[in-house]
């Protein structure tokens, strides 16, 4: 009886803003399916060890990548013993008086492995982890936790470990200097002075940029012992090397050589990547 | 005459424009179509041949001789012609470079005959 | 009988959650309870601070010795451990674990040595969260034993316990899901296996024999053996030791018997 009369209540419960009578038992098994979903996605995001390893073996950017988008950071430079980015991640660079702040906290109190910097109004934190002769520097919304530094600390001793430094190992006859927009030098060889260079490039680029139509492509500079200075920017950084050749082939050579340091660079810095700007503004699909 | 190598320098295939600028960034000569500010040309030209000076000093590299700026939209080309002057050649972007840079070195050392 | 695996040594298993309120100090004490009931020496390292809910559940009065005494030369390990219900050791650390280790890191091997030396089962009942403490806990395991709720932010914090166990080398034995009450909306065993990709090595479920066995200060696999959740914590630790575990009908039919014939039948 009571089934026929709730069926005609159903029946004429007219007015009534579209509410279809949900069985609980649907609506629970959505709100688990929901759950699950979410759950699933945050367990695919977990980092595996070994695959980061291999990652940072054939690109440390890439795997620098990964670590900084699992702990949320901003962004992330590792650099060596002598101030030198090895690695970043998150586009633009931090500031010099940063990073030399941190290495001489780090210097002083020789024990110390890492630097917290947090701000209780809306600036960033910071996170310097030093592992052997490397500092890895994060900028972060949020203070880390004990385990979160752990983890970050085993993996990237790992990834350092696995990358050891594909730039600077590779034996390459030509010198040269990658520096970022900002001066900094981000990578270099065969030259003894690669910060002035790092500082005079990166200005050139700059009013280059200013006063020239189009996009700057190329800057070469030959002198009269038939060198070539060539830069080169790319999204994030410029790179400068020196050929040497005849006049008539230095555009040729310098097209060659180019390409030959962007391949022998990649798995220091990702020379196609967006800039951090780019990316922020439109949402980074899904890394396969 | 300065103004006949620049002009003879213009028929060369791809050469939009010339001009001669002394160190202090003012116009020696010119042969440019009306679309180019030659005094503004003039001005970066020379600001950004020092700079290129300073860079190659600083690696030790020798006396820059020729700057080439190649972007999107054309190429400018800087030539010393001696320590008190430059040529500035101004290309289209897909102009044939090493041609300019044979026909550009022997204009610029034709003109410092005449300077 | 199943036979039981053969286990040399101790096994040092951290029982760790992440989320604080998981009930991570009542799976501790029953199950290191139900263990020493069952086969041999108990030990459990309470690396808890705040020990009181710990002490109330295994009829221990505020230690007067904990390990942080005997660190400090003041007493004998044997001074800090106290025997709970079934012949379970308990050793209160009395100060954070990172305390004691950063103080003394040898002495805290050394400890926990002795213990070794003695026991079958170490239970380290590891500081909710995951700051130093837990940390220290989970590195000085060989296994950890995950306590959950079946919602999702339990699950998804015991994501990054497992994380970290990976990290320093202790293998994730398995997973204990807390007051499971069957909801619709609760995530169910098979899924939370999946997340976690580990193996449900018991649900436990919410039950109020638990709350008041407590009111009495007894462990509820002792207060009442044959309740759900008792039974459940039989199941883990029979699990644990390898061995089969036969549920024991309850007297009475009714109610109880249908949650456990739910929890432990074909559903």
């Amino acid at each position: 009886m009571a089934r026929i009369v709730g069926k005609f209540k159903r029946l004429f419960r007219r007015g009534e803003e579209g509410t279809e009578e949900r069985l609980p038992e649907e609506e629970a098994r959505e709100v688990r399916e929901e759950a699950l979903q979410r759950a699933l996605q945050i367990a695919s995001k977990q980092l595996e060890p070994d695959e980061l390893v291999e990652t940072a073996k054939r690109d440390m950017s890439k795997a620098l990548s990964e670590l900084r988008e699992y702990f949320g950071f901003e962004r992330m430079v590792v650099i060596d013993r002598d101030g030198k980015p090895i690695g970043m991640s998150g586009g633009g660079s931090f500031e010099t008086e940063l990073i030399e702040a941190l290495r001489s906290v780090f210097e002083a109190a020789e024990t110390a492995d890492t630097i917290i910097v947090s701000s209780e109004s809306e600036g960033p934190n910071y996170l310097a982890v030093k592992i052997n002769d490397s500092i890895a520097i994060c900028e972060t919304k949020t203070t880390p936790s004990d385990a979160d530094i752990f983890m970050l600390r085993n993996d990237l001793s790992m990834v350092i470990e696995s990358a050891s430094l594909p730039a600077s190992t590779e034996e390459t006859d030509t010198p040269y200097v990658v520096t970022d927009r900002q001066g900094l030098v981000v990578a270099s060889s065969g030259v003894s002075n690669p910060d002035r260079i790092a500082a005079e490039v990166s200005r050139l680029a700059d009013f280059l940029d200013e006063h020239l139509v189009g996009e700057l492509e190329w800057v070469k500079l030959t002198t009269d012992s038939g060198e070539t200075l060539a830069v080169k920017p790319y999204k994030d950084v410029l790179v400068a090397f020196v050929v040497e050749s005849d006049l008539e082939e230095v555009d040729e050579e310098c097209e060659k050589v180019a390409k030959s340091l962007a391949s022998s660079l990649e798995g220091l810095i990702d020379l196609t990547a967006e800039t951090s700007a780019s990316k922020s503004k439109a949402k980074p699909s899904e890394e396969g | 005459m300065i103004e006949k190598v620049l002009a003879d320098l213009n028929r060369v295939d791809g050469v939009h424009g010339s001009l001669v600028v002394s160190s202090d960034g003012l116009i020696i000569a010119e042969a440019v179509p009306p679309d180019i500010d030659s005094e503004v040309v003039g001005a970066i030209a020379t600001t950004v041949y020092g700079s290129g000076e300073r860079v190659v000093d600083e690696m030790d590299l020798g006396e820059l001789e020729q700057m080439l700026i190649e972007s999107s939209e054309g190429k400018v080309m800087i030539i010393a012609i001696s320590d008190e002057a430059t040529l500035v050649l101004i290309t289209d972007p897909d102009a044939n470079l090493g041609l300019i840079r044979l026909r550009a070195q022997e204009a610029a050392e034709e003109i410092a005959k005449q300077l | 009988m199943a036979e039981s695996e053969e286990r040399e040594g101790c096994r040092v298993i951290c029982i760790a959650s992440g989320k604080g309120g998981t009930g991570k100090t009542t799976v501790t004490a029953n199950l290191g309870t139900a263990l020493a009931d069952m086969d041999g020496e108990v030990f459990i390292l309470d690396a808890d601070i705040a020990m009181a809910n710990l002490g109330l559940i295994l009829q221990m009065e505020d230690a007067p010795v904990t390990l942080h005494d005997v660190l400090a030369g003041e007493a004998e390990v044997e001074e800090a451990v106290y025997e709970g219900p079934k012949g379970v050791k308990v050793v209160p650390a009395g100060i954070s674990l990172e305390g004691i280790r950063k103080a003394n890191p040898e002495r805290l091997r050394d400890v926990v040595e002795w213990i070794v030396d003695q026991a079958d089962f170490l239970l380290i009942d590891g500081p909710a969260g995951l700051g130093r403490d837990a940390l220290t806990a989970l590195s000085a395991s060989t296994e950890c034993l995950l306590v959950v709720n079946p919602e999702i932010a339990s699950i998804t914090d015991a994501l990054k316990v497992k994380a970290v166990a990976e990290r320093v080398g202790t293998e994730v034995t398995g997973t204990a899901v807390n007051r499971v009450t069957k909801d619709k909306t609760e995530l169910t065993k098979e899924e939370i296996e999946k997340i976690l990709e580990t193996k449900v090595l018991a649900e436990i479920p919410e039950d109020p024999e638990v709350r008041r066995a407590a009111a009495f200060g007894e462990p509820v696999v002792v207060r009442s053996p044959k309740s759900a959740a008792a039974q459940a914590f039989k199941k883990l630790a029979a699990e644990l030791l390898g061995i089969e575990y036969e549920i024991e009908v309850p007297d009475k039919e009714g109610i109880l018997s249908r949650i456990i014939k739910g929890l432990f039948g074909k559903r």
